[in-house]
């Protein structure tokens, strides 16, 4: 297997599980990415909610300073679909009270059973979603 | 200074998404795709994350 395999996933979810223990640490919260966001637009607490997204967007531009490597991908769907995808993601993570980040890095690790059925749900949904898309319709 | 933390474990965390290179939907696209060319780099993600 090359490097880009295993290993820069490896070490880019080290990081990412460092960060999440960090913001546990130092502020008592789970890193969920999206309920950070929902947060910094409808609670009054967003200080704190407000410079993580800063960070989130200052830490890709550094990677793309660096390596631009990194984002040198090709989106194969029309912007419009992928609007839609947002809006979809954003209901379902709401309704599911989190994302990959808020239930997969931190919830699984902390042993969350609800965390393990959203994992598993979301997981299992787009695994189907992919199949239908890419193998039944041939669409993407 | 909560907000100085605050900002720098952002980055963190975005460094580490970056490097994992699951900004590229593509690679999330391949890891759900179990019916074509299986790309089990996610799973190395959640494992770096969980052992922290």
């Amino acid at each position: 297997m090359s490097i880009e395999v295993w290993l820069y996933p490896l070490i880019g979810g080290a990081l990412i599980g460092l960060s999440a223990s960090l913001l546990l640490l130092f502020q008592g919260r789970i890193f969920g990415v999206t309920g950070i966001v929902s947060g910094a637009f409808f609670t009054k607490d967003r200080a704190w909610r407000v410079s993580i997204i800063i960070g989130l967007i200052m830490g890709s531009v550094l990677v793309y300073l660096v390596k631009p490597d990194f984002f040198n991908y090709q989106f194969k769907i029309p912007v419009y679909w992928m609007a839609l995808a947002g809006l979809l993601v954003g209901f379902g993570t709401r309704l599911g009270s989190g994302c990959t980040s808020g239930h997969g890095i931190c919830g699984l690790p902390r042993l969350s059973m609800r965390s393990l059925a959203a994992v598993l749900s979301f997981m299992f949904s787009g695994a189907i979603t992919v199949y239908l898309f890419k193998h039944v319709f041939q669409i993407y | 200074m909560n907000i100085v933390i605050n900002f720098l474990i952002g980055s963190l965390f975005a460094i580490g998404l970056s490097v994992s290179g699951m900004v590229n939907p593509q690679k999330v696209i391949g890891f759900l795709d179990f019916f074509g060319n299986w790309d089990p780099a996610l799973v190395f993600v959640m494992g770096g994350g969980s052992n922290d």
